[in-house]
């Protein structure tokens, strides 16, 4: 996991805990807290994190993980604003995730353990999100999209019918906007 | 310390040594950066001095196929020069005998002249008269001229092939002169005349068009290659018709269109790639029309390919006027207004074949 996912979670935490809980979650799991964005870390430091942080406050671990999904979102297109063409919609916004986004990242970060989205787009306002990675982050694909859905200002409603969690190969993230 | 001292303290820490990571990142990255760098301009001046190379083996390469396609010509060239040679040194034979014969003739002349009393002047005047009647030299008079005439024709044939092996055979000089692309394709023809005399006939059709900025041994190099390639497609009773017509001021366009055996929609798609050849192994360089291509770029003209296997197949060659101020694709446009006429000459040249 790269270090800028660390620097999120802290700030996230910081910014909804205080910065003695942080501290604290640091404590607890003995990391240093010194994550470099660009640098790589063990997925299990972050596993660590988490859970030490859904102990602490209590919220389940899947809530948390999407909660920070959605904490990312305004993150990213603050330094990725490039992506982001003026008229754009949720759905066109989506579908760039693994065509373009993804693809410019790997140029930049070739280590980095990218989740896989597939898509199913046969309704106007309507896109089914195949996802799969072992990392079996739905959740915080499921925050992002409501990051994304916010900055799009669109309503919308998620149907997470097959999980990875479930023991499916994939997930499926269906989503109906509003027109 | 309070603790809230201490926290902000423990903070602070882990802010300074994430910072003094990031620049230690910095400058490793910074320095890798420099060093891919550094490789990048080394093979960047490896790849410079290995196009030079390949450039010059390619004008090398121009050459040798050039000399090449003289060496398979010049057993007809020596016929071509070996026929005016034969008559002209037996001409010279025929004059040196009349020289002797006037050498005579001069002799009882100055006999005559040379005779004291009016006997002998006598004498010497009828062995004159029996002379002149007996070696005809009203006939010898008349024979020489006749044969000094053929005599310098058969020079000048041997003059203008001897020329034109010297025009096609030398490197053109590195700037581009003015061509006069009918005496260019006549000379060609001259030289190929012995080589595809059996196999087939040429028809010239060659309207006046305006001289052209470009190499003329390289273009005779083009129209040889063309004609020689028409010569091998055919088996005896041939037809080559070349056309030379001007597009408009600006261009020329030629055609060589000949009725031989054609060829496949996958042999037209190679024929331009070097070392392609349908030749038996040894007697082809497969490098012929893919140097012609090379040439006519040079010019920045056009050559292009249409043939149907069994009914024959048309060279098409676009030059600019001027190299300098000429687009090809621009003349083409231009050319527009005056496709009615051209697509007169393309149906009368599909229907030849």
């Amino acid at each position: 996991m790269k270090g800028v996912v660390f620097n999120l979670l802290e700030e996230m935490v910081e910014q909804e805990f205080g910065m003695a809980v942080w501290d604290a979650l640091l404590e607890e799991t003995g990391q240093d807290g010194i994550y470099v964005s660009t640098e790589s870390y063990p997925d299990e430091m972050l596993v660590a994190l988490v859970v030490a942080a859904h102990e602490k406050s209590g919220i389940p671990v899947n809530d948390l993980v999407r909660a920070f999904g959605e904490f990312m979102f305004p993150r990213f297109y603050a330094q990725n604003q490039k992506f982001f063409q003026p008229g754009m919609t949720l759905k066109e916004f989506l579908l760039l995730v693994d065509r373009v986004i993804h693809v410019e990242v790997r140029k930049l970060h070739p280590d980095a353990g990218l989740p896989q989205f597939d898509y199913i787009d046969e309704q106007d306002n309507e896109l089914t999100m195949i996802y799969s990675s072992p990392r079996k982050m739905c959740m915080l694909a499921e925050g992002l999209i409501t990051g994304a859905a916010k900055h799009f200002d669109t309503e919308y409603t998620l149907s997470h019918d097959q999980c990875m969690h479930d023991g499916a190969d994939t997930c499926k993230l269906h989503l109906k906007m509003a027109a | 310390m309070s603790d809230a001292e201490a926290l902000l303290q423990r903070a602070l820490k882990r802010e300074k040594a994430r910072r003094e990571k990031a620049e230690q990142l910095l400058e490793d990255k910074s320095r890798e950066l420099y060093l891919s760098y550094q490789t990048l301009q080394d093979s960047h001046s490896q790849l410079a001095a290995a196009l030079d190379e390949v450039k010059s083996q390619q004008r090398q390469l121009v050459q040798s196929e050039k000399l090449a396609s003289l060496g398979t010509m010049s057993a007809g060239v020596a016929h071509e020069i070996n026929n005016p040679l034969a008559f002209v040194f037996s001409n010279v034979n025929s004059l040196a005998h009349s020289v002797d014969e006037f050498r005579h003739y001069h002799e009882s002349v100055r006999r005559m002249l040379a005779a004291n009393d009016e006997d002998a002047r006598q004498q010497a005047r009828d062995e004159l008269n029996t002379y002149i009647e007996k070696a005809d030299l009203e006939f010898v008079f008349s024979d020489c001229a006749e044969l000094i005439d053929e005599t310098r024709e058969g020079i000048e044939r041997v003059k203008s092939i001897v020329a034109g092996l010297k025009a096609f055979s030398r490197t053109d000089s590195g700037t581009m002169e003015m061509v006069d692309i009918v005496e260019c394709l006549r000379t060609t023809l001259k030289l190929a005349h012995n080589q595809i005399k059996y196999n087939m006939e040429v028809n010239e059709d060659f309207d006046a068009v305006p001289q052209i900025r470009g190499y003329p041994g390289k273009l005779s190099q083009v129209f040889l290659n063309l004609i020689v390639n028409a010569s091998q497609a055919m088996d005896g009773n041939g037809q080559l018709k070349i056309s030379l017509r001007a597009l408009n001021e600006r261009g020329v366009q030629l055609k060589f269109q000949d009725n031989g055996s054609g060829m496949s929609q996958e042999t037209m798609d190679s024929v331009f790639n070097p070392f392609f050849t349908t030749k038996p192994v040894g007697e082809g360089t497969g490098l012929g029309l893919s140097i012609s291509h090379g040439i006519i770029e040079e010019h920045r003209g056009r050559i292009e390919v249409a043939s149907e296997p069994g009914e024959g197949t048309c060279f098409t060659i676009t030059l600019p006027v001027d190299v300098a101020a000429n687009d090809p694709d621009k003349i083409a446009t231009d050319n527009a207004a005056e496709a009615d006429n051209d697509a007169v000459i393309d149906t009368q040249a599909g229907s030849a074949i």
